[in-house]
């Protein structure tokens, strides 16, 4: 990846933040981009984002899924900010529900991943505090999660069951309505 | 900025994963493991399973998955979250009953969504108790839907339901047959039957159930056949509306276990009645 600032305006060059992720790969986003994580938000407001920041906690493939979300998402903030003027204007209404939409597709086909990469964009959401992002891949595997026996819950990510029988019979007294 | 621990993949951390626990038994499955589950910690499974609901009895029955699940379903903390933002209100919902078929369109409808005549519970708006609408039977362990196919619900209180049961050849109306069961717990006590005689034929005004936390400081128990701990009180208004007669039961171990006659309060003369408006039936019970 290019570094920042190789000869372009200045101002273009100043609202450019470079992300370098734990095997050291580097990646230029803009700051629209780069501020739908509150983390890094933080650090653009705290100025230390200068020479890049330095993700330790994010590989490069990971980081760049995760670009990826932060790039579409923020175009969906700029659209939003750009059409409310016109709000009355039934064609930008139009418009709108179409790139809705989009970013719906967007959404479902950007959470066509394997149950590793999943949770490694969970911790990475968590991580650099996106909020969009968190709700959508742990809605996901809540999703994963609904109407399935305790047994099969363990047996879809490999939870040992380390309650005894005593405090199993525990559970299913205390909260009998439950389990009928 | 060194990674915390549960960024590995690899070595322990890898073990305390989405579960309380990698597989234990042999390398090969630890390895399987972490393969298909990386590490997450603690506070993101709880940012998973407060998306899971608006289904609160399927939450708790998540409590068997293991340890870790079942501390932090058990967390109050955790439980509030759930809860709506304006969710102050304790409200969990009410009791409604089918009344007999109909013409009237409203209630063929409401024929249409109660297929018996079996109290059902409609939560209220972010009730605790989940969205689902649910007989009474849910909440009951054992075989009790015969008895309770036309339970009528009388009165509530802390989880308390005083019912009126209608078991086959139990005299029909003229003995009054109550039960009182726990929604929380989930266990039924039938009380003895009591002749509707004693309320002149004038049948019961009031009802109140009264669980343990009413019942003064002094700890009691339930007596045997018995696992709610309440007082029951049935209140009668006759001679025109000027006596106010009490019947009461509790099913402590030190009572009686029949039906008692309370204290007959009467007004004299002209001064008032015990009847409310329109002969409501409303009782309010206020204890010492």
């Amino acid at each position: 990846m290019a570094s920042a600032g190789s000869g372009d305006e200045k101002a273009a060059a100043a609202a450019m933040i470079t992300l370098i992720s734990s095997d050291n790969e580097k990646f230029e986003v803009t700051e629209a981009t780069a501020t739908l994580s509150q983390t890094i938000r933080h650090m653009i407001e705290d100025g230390c984002t200068d020479g890049g920041v330095p993700l330790p906690n994010v590989t490069s493939k990971i980081l760049a899924r995760v670009i990826e979300y932060c790039k579409k998402h923020a175009t969906a903030a700029a659209g939003e900010e750009g059409s409310s003027s016109s709000f009355s204007d039934a064609a930008f209404l139009e418009v709108d529900r179409a790139f809705l939409e989009e970013l719906e597709e967007f959404d479902d086909a950007f959470l066509e991943v394997d149950r590793a990469t999943l949770f490694d964009l969970i911790l990475a959401a968590n991580y650099l505090d996106i909020k969009g992002l968190l709700n959508l891949t742990c809605q996901k595997v809540a999703d994963s999660v609904k109407g399935k026996t305790p047994e099969q819950i363990r047996e879809m990510y490999n939870i040992v069951n380390d309650l005894t029988p005593e405090e199993e019979a525990e559970i299913r007294r205390e909260t009998q309505w439950a389990f009928e | 900025m060194p990674p915390p621990p549960w960024t590995s993949r690899f070595g322990r951390a890898a073990k305390e994963i989405f579960g309380s626990g990698g597989a234990t038994s042999g390398t090969d499955a630890v390895a399987a493991a972490e393969q298909c589950v990386p590490a997450l910690p603690p506070d993101l499974l709880s940012e998973i399973l407060a998306r899971v609901p608006q289904d609160v009895a399927f939450l708790f029955r998540c409590a068997l998955v293991c340890n870790r699940w079942r501390r932090l379903l058990a967390d109050p903390a955790f439980l509030r979250r759930l809860l709506p933002e304006s969710g102050r209100s304790s409200l969990l919902g009410f009791f409604v009953q089918r009344q007999r078929p109909s013409a009237v369109a409203w209630r063929r409808r409401i024929t249409a969504l109660f297929k018996n005549r079996s109290p059902a519970f409609v939560p209220a708006p972010g009730s605790a108790l989940g969205p689902r609408r649910r007989f009474l039977t849910s909440f009951l362990r054992g075989a009790v839907a015969r008895l309770l196919d036309k339970a009528e619900p009388l009165a509530e209180r802390g989880g308390l339901v005083l019912l009126r049961v209608f078991p086959r050849g139990a005299g029909g109306r003229k003995m009054f047959s109550f039960c009182v069961c726990s929604l929380l717990t989930g266990k039924l006590d039938v009380l003895p039957p009591l002749d509707a005689a004693c309320f002149d034929g004038e049948g019961v005004r009031g009802y109140a159930v009264l669980p343990s936390g009413d019942l003064g400081p002094v700890p009691q128990q339930a007596a045997d056949g018995y696992s709610n701990l309440c007082q029951v009180l049935l209140v009668g208004v006759h001679s025109g509306g000027k006596q106010l007669n009490i019947r009461s039961f509790s099913t402590a171990a030190a009572a009686s276990q029949n039906w008692l006659i309370g204290i007959t309060y009467s007004f004299s003369g002209d001064g008032g009645s015990f009847s409310g408006p329109f002969g409501s039936n409303v009782a309010t019970v206020c204890c010492d």
